[in-house]
């Protein structure tokens, strides 16, 4: 049988040079070299707190108990430099259930040499919740200097997705090594995250493995030993930089270097091959099939409580759309979401509406058995959300997913639904779920949708005069749309009108009065949220002898520019298009005449990216501005990042630009 | 007021769709459960109403009773949090039941939360890395308000649960109580002590069986108390009965509660016999002092051993919630928690001939403050105390001076645990006058809008942890995105940092040099230059109309900054403030004064507030003084080129 591990997907340089090879032979317990005991700073990166020396890992299988299992061992040497990082002798490794982690190890290596193990009763068992526990233990006479170093067994079921392995950390790591030995019956495919492998090596011999051929648990186990191929996969990375954070990155877990199995394909000596992902036909149609998902919505029993609350509200002479956006509702505010993301349920969907709670996808599900029921075609799509990772096309590999969305099609046109929340109107997914594409449940036709994210738009107009004290009086008349009117129905509905307002503005007008307020659509999802306010806006001008200065952009969309980094290494991402727009008309008062305007500017992102517009202006004896900031570009890639900082600093600049007024 | 008016517009929807609808009422419904059960003077102000809360508390001995509670809630919109019910449990208290029921606007039984919704987890508090304590929670959501739960559970009390007794908080913020019931029924034998805070209810005695007796209290019709900007903290406001044994027993130690003396000698049980040190430590303790000239010197120099040996690391087992690791397994491991580095630090003390008290603390934000007249073991935290030099030390730190022991210590009322048993002491208050800092900034200003920036700062006290806490245990790295966060320049590129903390002495410095990209805005011949860009006060409380409260100021500090501008050449001064601003109340000051000079301009600014507590009369004038602060602050010098 042919191996084929996907080598396209490990694009790694091969490497093989002498001393990288020398490294790894240093992995034996309780052997440092002098020149690590004596390391006071670590050469490729003197601000390091503390360096993973080594981090080494070996995976194989056994097949001589009832279930396959892989037995996984660790070893792991870190290096203490300074006081900072005292707390990387603070150890927690987590086990899941059906999972066994034996033969722990760990010690200190003190720089005059000098070895302390730890002792059985130092380590901690800490059961976290049913399925995940802890092992804790913290290191004794930690200090500048000192080397410490762990080892264990684990053993484990999971060997449809085996051990992940990060090569990267928050400090830098001098070697990290991940050795497997997979039986030519198991067949994976690596995804691969990150830089590239410095070793990648590939070799296989034919060896006798123990195999328990009795599958009766009732029996005593039967052991034959058979000959087979065995794959040897050497994977490893030398001196990898520590993992740097910065603001705007939907996840880290796309970056750090790391790899992960999935399960492609099983074939037992003498019987065919069984796939285990397949294609994403097949993949499609498990899922239909599958209790906790497909069943849920296309079995009545699931759901009938549901849809006999639901149905009566239905005008059946409504359209697709009016019949969407009402079962929507009906969800929205039936349910509250569990605060739980998960592609199956948990429950049927008539217990979760019992409950009135539910996770994401139950909530979603639950829409999509209403939305059959109601005629409108619809399905479910798989993605991951944006702090969840991105998602590979290539193969149909489900873990990758946590979250389901509704695809339907309404009057010709793809339009998704997610419901959640009572403020976000139907057709706006929650901003998590923004994550480019989703994959259509199908099992005819399953495919790639591409998740186009709708805006936030915000426009403000003020209008007004100055009073006998000098002071700014006028109204507001404000718009939000899309996702710009989420946050604001939500604060609207928990306070008071007028003190959620005053809250709002006061963050731009510390001195701002808010008089009144009046608000249109707020429980109107569908049509933009609209408000007017009247205002004694005290504070914002500057009146200082014969002048009076102002600046006239009262709302910008932003304060100070979130981009100060001098470069980044990875790209910026916004979760959806930003429009905001601030027009104002104020009458200027009498004696005084226009001495001063700022200069008009336009300017705009390369390719559309963006935009800019401001222009002020005196018509008659009113002042009039207008501001205007786009952001159509969604992800900004590091050699773009110099742009979109400069963009942000110039319009930063512009919108506090002044009008001055003079006494004649 | 708006919400109780949309409330209410809600509330008559939901019921009038109930009368469309032809209903019986079943067994498990409970009609008085219903909204309008609730007089409208309740509904004013409140996220959530708690319909029915009873709690009775059964004293079985000195080790353990049974604690029966009953709480009822109908929450009115999403700010309401009593749809959660938390327990805390280990092996010596257990949780004997728990159910948990919701029911609609109108009281009838929505259903009955399944024991799979009953979460039961490790109670993690994030910093130990053992810790037997596990919680159970359950979090009940139910789609449309107003909708009320029903929680009923039975726990056992022992161990510490035990020891610390049940308190009563009556009401939190934006809470209105329709019925509340609380009881302490104990055997005859038996005393306890309770205290009624904020609240002048008593407590009915009775005999409710032979051989035995019980307090009860009860109230009904409290309407909410609104949360207001600048509020007090909770305890000082709302209704609370705080209670604690008169005897107890704890793994074989006896204590009680009846005065600080009998407590703190309590606890001076728990730690006895546990500060014996081995052998090499003695003898470290005799090198390390045998050079110091006087007592303080000793203490110093053994505060430094100690910092340069340990570090925090926590386990919390059993009784060890109290009872620290003892002085051998700390010299052993090279670290312990705050009891146990505390109880290592006195040992090494003793070694010495220097003898010091344990002292328990709350440590951070101050909620309820211990008083002389009630004893409750309202602490987190322990510290040590020296009577002989007068000196505190905070033995969880690596870093802080000797007698220095942080903001989050300072000005309260601890317990100092003595051979002759418990006082109260008071840590040293960190005042305006304490918490310094003092900035001198040069920005220079060229034609083409760039500048460059340079500040130094000098700090001490509060503001000075941040920046010691930094400079020993972050990277440089993140002293960078400290500075980024904490100073909101636009656009700008940092060429040098240094932070610096002074070794025995709570100050510390921050020094750094920035190009700004564009500094003010320009219009056509005029530049608008902020006269403070880097230090501007922003934190102004809402206008309110109407105030229920006292006003609480907690921040105390006091700034003095001093900025040089130079402006560039071609342009001069076209209008600044001439004269002196400023504003002066009993809780604060602050005065701005703009010299010109011949190149530019130099700021004066200071601003110094201190904690204080003002009727509630007072808050619009306490507002406008932050207004005006943030006013001045924000003003802007006007250059205009010359012609």
């Amino acid at each position: 049988m042919n191996y084929s591990l996907p080598v396209f997907l490990l694009m790694g340089i091969l490497l093989l040079s002498p001393s990288l090879s020398a490294q790894a032979e240093h992995a034996k317990w309780g052997e440092v070299p002098t020149e690590d005991l004596n390391m006071t700073s670590y050469p490729l990166d003197t601000s390091a707190a503390a360096v993973v020396l080594f981090d080494v890992g070996t995976l194989e299988f056994d097949f001589t108990k009832e279930n396959t299992k892989y037995i996984f061992e660790r070893h792991k040497r870190i290096k203490i430099l300074k006081r900072a990082g005292f707390n990387e002798a603070d150890i927690a490794l987590p086990i899941y259930k059906r999972e066994k982690l034996y033969q722990l190890k760990a010690q200190i290596i003190l720089p005059s040499g000098e070895k302390i193990p730890l002792d059985r009763k130092d380590f901690f068992d800490k059961e976290l919740t049913e399925k995940i526990s802890l092992k804790t233990f913290a290191f004794p006479n930690v200090q500048e200097g000192a080397i410490i170093e762990y080892k264990y067994t684990l053993e484990s079921e999971y060997i449809v997705s085996l051990q992940d392995w990060f090569f990267q950390d928050d400090i830098p790591v001098r070697w990290s090594e991940y050795k497997l030995s997979i039986p030519e019956w198991f067949n994976y495919v690596i995804l691969k995250n990150g830089r590239n492998f410095d070793l990648n090596e590939e070799t296989s011999n034919r060896k006798n493995v123990n195999v328990n051929i009795n599958t009766d648990r009732n029996n005593p186990a039967n052991i034959v030993s058979v000959i087979t191929l065995i794959h040897h996969q050497r994977l490893a990375m030398a001196n990898v930089p520590a993992m740097k954070k910065e603001a705007y990155v939907t996840t880290y877990e796309d970056y750090y270097a790391r790899v992960r199995f999935q399960l492609n394909r099983v074939q037992w000596p003498n019987s065919p091959a069984k796939p285990y992902m397949t294609s994403w036909e097949e993949a499609a149609d498990e899922l239909m099939k599958d209790v906790n998902f497909g069943l849920q919505f296309t079995k009545k029993a699931n759901y009938s409580k549901i849809w006999q609350d639901a149905a009566p509200l239905l005008n059946p002479a409504a359209t697709d759309a009016e019949k969407a956006t009402l079962l929507y509702e009906f969800v929205a505010n039936n349910m509250t979401w569990d605060e739980t993301y998960y592609i199956y349920c948990r429950k049927s969907l008539n217990s979760c509406y019992e409950q009135k709670k539910g996770s994401a996808a139950e909530l979603n599900l639950m829409l999509l058995a209403l939305f059959q029921e109601a005629g409108i075609t619809a399905h479910p799509a798989l993605l991951s959300t944006r702090d969840h990772g991105s998602m590979f096309e290539l193969y149909p590999f489900l873990d990758q997913f946590n979250f389901v969305i509704v695809l339907a099609e309404i009057a010709g046109k793809k339009v998704l639904f997610d419901v959640g929340s009572t403020y976000r109107p139907a057709g706006y997914p929650r901003i998590p779920a923004l994550n480019g594409k989703a994959w259509k449940v199908d099992e005819k036709t399953p495919e790639w949708v591409e998740i186009v994210a709708p805006s936030a738009t915000t426009t403000y107009m003020f209008r007004g005069r100055f009073n006998e004290d000098g002071e700014l009086v006028g109204s507001f008349k404000a718009k939000f749309d899309g996702y710009d009117a989420i946050g604001h129905r939500e604060g609207l509905h928990t306070s008071a009108h007028t003190d959620y307002w005053h809250t709002t503005l006061a963050e731009m007008m510390p001195d701002i009065r808010v008089e009144t307020a009046a608000i249109q659509n707020l429980d109107t999802l569908t049509a933009p949220l609209m408000v007017e306010l009247q205002c004694n806006l005290g504070g914002v001008v500057q009146a200082t002898g014969d002048y009076i200065y102002m600046s006239p952009i009262l709302i910008p969309a932003f304060g100070e520019n979130p981009f100060q980094l001098a470069e980044r290494n990875y790209p910026v991402q916004f979760p959806h298009p930003i429009e905001h727009q601030f027009v104002l008309q104020v009458e200027i008062p009498e004696g005084y005449i226009v001495e001063e305007l700022p200069e008009n500017l336009n300017m705009s992102l390369p390719n559309t990216g963006g935009s800019f517009q401001l222009s002020i202006n005196q018509t008659g004896n009113f002042l009039n501005a207008i501001y205007k900031l786009r952001i159509n570009q969604l992800t900004f890639f590091p050699d773009e990042y110099g742009n979109l900082k400069e963009f942000y600093n110039r319009s930063l600049v512009k919108q506090t630009a002044q009008v001055i007024l003079k006494r004649t | 007021m708006q919400t109780p008016l949309l409330l209410r517009t809600r509330l008559i929807f939901v019921l009038f769709s109930y009368l469309l609808v032809v209903r019986c009422w079943s067994q498990s419904d409970k009609m008085e459960y219903a909204i309008f059960r609730v007089p409208d003077s309740l509904m004013q102000d409140a996220d959530q109403i708690v319909r029915l809360d009873e709690q009775v508390f059964v004293v079985k001995n000195t080790q353990t009773g049974t604690l029966f509670h009953k709480k009822v809630v109908t929450l009115l919109n999403e700010n309401g949090t009593e749809n959660q019910l938390v327990l805390f449990y280990d092996k010596d208290t257990k949780i004997n039941s728990l159910t948990a029921n919701i029911y609609d606007a109108v009281g009838t039984h929505i259903r009955k939360i399944g024991s799979k919704e009953i979460k039961d987890e490790a109670a993690l508090d994030g910093f130990s890395i053992y810790d037997d304590s596990r919680v159970k929670y359950v979090d009940v959501a139910y789609g449309s308000y107003p909708y009320t739960v029903e929680f009923t559970y039975e726990m056992t009390l022992g161990g510490i649960d035990f020891a610390v007794f049940p308190n009563w908080d009556i009401q939190s913020y934006n809470t209105a109580v329709q019925s509340g019931r609380f009881e302490i029924n104990m055997p005859d034998n038996q005393q306890f002590h309770y205290r009624a805070l904020n609240t002048n209810i008593t407590a009915a005695e009775g005999k409710p069986s032979a051989g035995r007796k019980n307090w009860v209290w009860t109230v009904s019709g409290l309407p909410a108390v609104a949360w207001e900007p600048l509020a007090p903290a909770p305890s000082s406001v709302l209704p609370r009965i705080l209670t604690s044994p008169d005897a107890f027993e704890i793994g074989g130690y006896r204590g009680s509660m009846a005065s600080w003396a009998d407590y703190g000698a309590f606890i001076y049980e728990l730690y006895k016999g546990r500060d014996q040190l081995p052998d090499s430590v003695k003898a470290d303790v005799q090198r390390v002092v045998a050079g110091a000239a006087d007592t303080p010197a000793k203490i110093s120099a053994l505060y430094r051993y100690l910092q340069g040996k340990m570090r925090y690391v926590s386990v919390q087992m059993g009784i060890g919630g109290w009872q620290p690791f003892d002085a051998q397994y700390v010299a052993k491991n090279q670290y312990g928690d705050c009891k146990a580095l505390s109880n290592y630090m006195k040992a090494l003390l003793k070694e010495a001939g220097i003898e010091a008290s344990l002292v328990l603390i709350k440590n951070g934000d101050l909620d309820y403050e211990v008083t002389p007249d009630f004893t409750t073991p309202q602490f987190n935290h322990a510290i040590l105390y020296v009577p002989e030099s007068g000196m505190w030390l905070e033995c969880t730190s690596t870093d802080m001076p000797p007698n220095y022991i942080g903001a989050s210590n300072a000005g309260r009322n601890v317990l100092l645990v003595t051979p002759q048993g418990g006082r109260l002491e008071r840590t040293p208050a960190q005042g305006a006058d304490f918490n310094t800092t003092a900035n001198t900034t040069r920005i220079v200003i060229r034609a083409d809008g760039t500048s460059t920036l340079s500040q130094w700062s000098r700090t001490q006290g509060e503001p000075h942890d941040d920046i010691r806490y930094l400079s020993k245990h972050e990277p440089q790295e993140e002293h960078k995105k400290w500075l980024l966060k904490s100073i909101g320049l636009p656009a700008f590129q940092l060429d040098s940092l240094s932070l610096a903390a002074e070794k025995d002495a709570p100050t510390a410095t921050l020094a750094y040099r920035a190009t700004l990209g564009k500094t003010g805005s320009q219009t056509g011949k005029r530049w608008f230059i902020p006269l403070n860009p880097v230090n501007s006060f922003q934190d102004v409380p809402p206008v309110q109309t109407s105030r229920n409260l006292p006003v609480t100021l907690t921040t105390q500090m006091s700034q003095t900054d001093t900025i040089y501008l130079t402006f560039p050449t071609g342009y001069s001064l076209e209008s600044y403030p001439t004269e002196p601003l400023g504003c002066q109340r009993s809780f604060g000051e602050y005065a701005l004064r703009v010299v010109p000079t011949e190149t530019g301009a130099t700021v004066y600014r200071s601003l110094r507030l201190s904690a204080a507590t003002l009727p509630k009369e007072d808050y619009n004038d306490c507002r406008n003084f932050f207004r005006d602060v943030a006013k001045y602050d924000a003003i802007k010098l006007v250059l205009k080129q010359n012609d």
